[in-house]
Parts: structure tokens; sequence; C-alpha cells
């Protein structure tokens, strides 16, 4: 038993079932992905919210490396996402060589990647 | 804090080396030992400087290479902080000794992964980052850089054409590094054409992965005293500055600039009681071309945006007025992750004793070291001169 109100696991366990989790502190700061104080003012006082899944390209790279934990095909289109609720998330955009320009609209789609996955990968769908 | 001393330098060959991380270590440390005029007896502690070990089933190193230099009673421990290791392990150093804990300390970096294959390597690259949340998610370290990189051109209008820049410079400047992995001019053009490794950082943006080690004997002025007779003619830890940084770029407010950086620069510049326009020259973390110019941003040699200017007008070539990366940088001179950071004190020594060659520096009195871990999450930069 943890005394952390969200750990990893149950982050994505909730990813599983189509949910993105966050945590809100006493103030009203959103922080995402789960970690044990906020983002913004350190508070360790949080509570587990479910948060909306859209958010925007705060900038992008086409990756042509392949790496032996992420076995997805190259090239694909790596972002970073500025999620409406607060908070950022760095996952792959589905599709390949999606129209991708920085304030792009995403929302965010988990998806396994690799064989024996414990835990589902971050991805993205263009809105 | 007591003033510490850079007794001496030594470094291997920087590239694909056959032999393990263990004889790299002893090869360069030999050197270093030597070139001190002291045995290894005389070493009262050490500190290895080393990430990715485990890929040759190797952990604790310490123990393994005061072993090999036949003195296995003196602790060693190993300081991992991703690509900052060694100039971390520098930072330790100087603490002990400047603390008066010990008076000799030994400061060896390492790296081997020529064992590995590109995949696996850029497997083990990607373990600097947040791995839970970029690495696992496909953030591979060409692809943070990119990211990185894409919000750094978007937000100063900075091209490609002038990052390349800054590789061919590099290249340039290795072709008088006789330990250098790459010995091979390039052209804006090359850069441009060779091929996409995540957008817009092409293959000649990026640094080579590379084997090699750099090691230095660093020391009191009570033990500089008894072991020359006096203090003068030798390389002195000016100032020193250590910062942390987010671990995950993705979840910083500003990608543009490396904070841990920006940090510890502040602090090795008022320890030493210099400013900018005292440094001579500069050996900086390029990873990536794209980190030159942020480098060169974040220590305040140039305005936020503004560093291309730098490359472009000349002004960071060796007969420029602030060389940067005499050594080829990691771009060309190579990037053994452990042993980067020492291999840059190395630079510096060779610079400041005037024995850099035909990638001497002139008039070199004041050297800066700036060397980041993965990206950004920690950095520690260091200002030498002579005494």
């Amino acid at each position: 038993m943890s005394n952390q109100p969200l750990t990893v696991d149950q982050f994505y366990a909730q990813a599983r079932a189509d949910r993105l989790l966050g945590l809100r502190c006493e103030s009203g700061h959103v922080t995402v992905p789960p970690r044990r104080s906020c983002r913004i003012c350190q508070s360790l006082n949080m509570q587990v919210i479910e948060i909306a899944k859209t958010g925007k390209v705060v900038s992008f790279t086409v990756v042509h490396v392949k790496s032996r934990d992420f076995p997805l095909e190259t090239p694909y289109t790596l972002a970073i996402v500025k999620l409406d609720a607060g908070g950022n998330l760095l996952g792959v955009i589905n599709g390949s060589t999606p129209e991708v320009v920085s304030g792009s609209k995403v929302s965010v789609k988990f998806r396994d990647v690799g064989e024996n996955g414990k835990w589902p990968r971050i991805f993205f769908e263009l809105i | 804090m007591r003033s510490v001393y850079v007794l001496s330098a030594g470094i291997t060959k920087y590239g694909k080396s056959q032999l393990t991380a263990r004889e790299l270590a002893l090869e360069a440390s030999k050197k270093a030992i030597l070139e001190a005029g002291i045995s290894p007896a005389d070493i009262q502690a050490g500190f290895v400087a080393n990430a990715f070990s485990l890929s040759e089933k190797q952990g604790h190193l310490g123990p393994i290479i005061m072993s090999g230099l036949g003195v296995p009673d003196i602790p060693a421990s190993t300081i991992e902080s991703a690509c900052a290791s060694g100039s971390a392990a520098i930072r330790e150093a100087w603490v002990n000794i400047g603390a008066g804990l010990y008076d000799c300390m030994l400061v060896v970096g390492v790296e081997k992964i020529s064992q590995l294959d590109t995949i696996t390597a850029t497997t083990y690259f990607s373990f600097g980052s947040d791995y839970i949340f970029e690495g696992a998610c496909g953030a591979s370290f060409p692809g943070l850089y990119g990211a990185l990189a894409r919000a750094y051109m978007n937000k100063f209008g900075t091209t490609e054409e002038q990052l390349a820049m800054v590789a061919v410079k590099n290249h340039e400047n290795a072709m008088s590094n006789p330990i250098a992995h790459l010995h091979k001019r390039i052209t804006i053009d090359d850069v441009m054409k060779s091929p996409v490794v995540a957008s817009p950082l092409k293959l000649f943006d990026a640094c080579p992965f590379s084997d090699g080690a750099a090691a230095s004997i660093l020391c009191s002025e009570d033990f500089l005293r008894k072991l020359k007779g006096n203090v003068s003619d030798t390389v002195t830890i000016f100032g020193s500055g250590r910062a942390g940084g987010t671990g995950a770029l993705h979840q910083r407010e500003d990608m543009t600039s490396i904070n841990s950086a920006v940090l510890a620069g502040r602090e090795a510049f008022k320890r030493a009681n210099l400013s900018q326009k005292d440094i001579d020259f500069a050996e900086v973390h390029d990873c990536f071309t794209i980190a030159e110019l942020v480098a060169e941003e974040d220590l305040g040699f140039a305005p936020k945006g503004q560093a291309a200017k730098l490359t472009q007008e000349g002004y960071t070539k060796i007969d420029g007025d602030l060389p940067i990366n005499p050594s080829g940088g990691l771009k060309a001179k190579g990037h053994p992750v452990g042993a980067t950071g020492v291999g840059q004190l190395v630079e510096v020594y060779e610079q400041l004793h005037g024995h850099a060659g035909g990638r001497q520096v002139e008039n070199a009195r004041i050297g800066l070291t700036h060397n980041v871990g993965a990206t950004g999450g920690s950095c520690a930069v260091h200002i030498f001169g002579m005494s």
C-alpha cells in the first residue's frame, strides 16, 4: 500500500480503460503524469482526478532511429503536447507522416508497443 | 574551500576500441599517474565516471580499476550523471580535496559501448531520459534533442545551415586532435545531405557513439608543494558549479534553454570571481549541433537566440575571439559518455600548458568546461587557469 495518491502502475491501469488520470492539488493545479508533489507548487496534498485527453502540440520531431524497447516502424512522429487540463505529455502521433505543426490539436490514445507490455505507451491522434 | 590543482591528465584514443572498459580506464589512469610523477600508492581515493558499464556486465568499476593499478585498498566510487558523469566526478573530487579530506585523488571517466549494435546502443542512451514517460514512449536521445532543436528554431529563426556550421567547425578542429574519434573534414553541404536522424537533426548534427577514457590526478596545495617544491605553472580549478534540472525535457516550460547549465555556470563564475570576458576558450557539450548554440547562451556568451551568429561570424573558431570546442567537441573528438567531462578537462590542461599543437589557442590562460547530462537534468561547469 503506497502513500502516493497515484502510482505509475495505477495511472497505466486506468490508461488501459482509456482514462487519463491526473493529480489536482488544493490550489487547483493539475499535475500529469503522476508524481509525488505538485509540479507547480510542490504541494504533497493532491487528489486523483480524470482529465480531458485533449491538448496541443508544443514541439515535434520525425524520428528515424530504431530502439530495441520501442519496436515501432520508423519514421514516426514524436510530439510534446501541452494538455488543455494542464501538464505536458510526450508520445508518438498515430499515422505515417501526419501533417503536424506546433499548435496542432491532438487527443491522447494509449497503445501497446512490443510484446508482453506491462504498461501501454502514450500516443496521440490528430483531431 | 582549499585550492585544488590539476596535477596531470591522460587520455586514450576515442573511437571503436577492442579494449574493455577497465583496460581503457587503466590506460588513461596510468598516463595521468606517469605524467604526474607519482606512484599509484600516492592516490588516496578515486572517482570513476561511467554511465553504461552494465552493458559489459561490469558494475562496481572502482575496485576493478584500483586493483588494476595495484592499490586495491584505495576506495573509488562510480559517479553516474548520464553524459555529465565526468564533470560530476571532477566536482566530487574538488569537494573532497577542497574540504580537506584528501590531498591526492584520481578521477577517471570511461565508456565502452562499441560492442553494442546501433539499435541496442540507442536503447541504452534512452535510459538517460525520463524513461517511463519519455524513453518508453518512443523518445530516443536524438528524438529529444530534435524536439528541442525545433522549438529553438521556431522561436529564434536559426536555420539548419547555421547548425551545420557548428559541425563543420568542430570537424575542422578535430583534424589537429590525434585522439579524436573522427578525422574527416566536412562541408555544410555534407551535413545538409546526411540522413535525418530525428528532424531537424541529421546524422552529421549528431555526435558519434565512442569508446574511450580520460583521467586526471587532482591534488591539494600541500601535496603539490611536497611533490614539486612550488605551486607555479600548475593548472588550478578557479571555480566549480553544479546544478540539476527537470529530468524530463517535455516537462519544461522553456525547452530552448538548459537551466542546469545556467545555474552551474553562474556558480562557477561566482566562485572563480570571473566573468564571461575573462574566458579565453571553452569546451562545451555539443552532443548535437544545437546543443553548442544553447550552451553559448546558457553560459552568457551570447544573448538568447543569437548564438548562431557566433559560429557564422567566426568568433568560435580556434583563431576567433572565443574558441569553442578547440578539441573538436563531442561532435568530432567523440563522446564516450562517462569519459567526456574528464576529456574536456584534459583538453583544457593541454591548452593551458601550450601542448595543443595544431589546435592551440593563442594566449590560453583561462578555460571553461561545460558538461550536460542527457537533456539537461544535470550539469557541471568548471573554470581552470594557471596558478
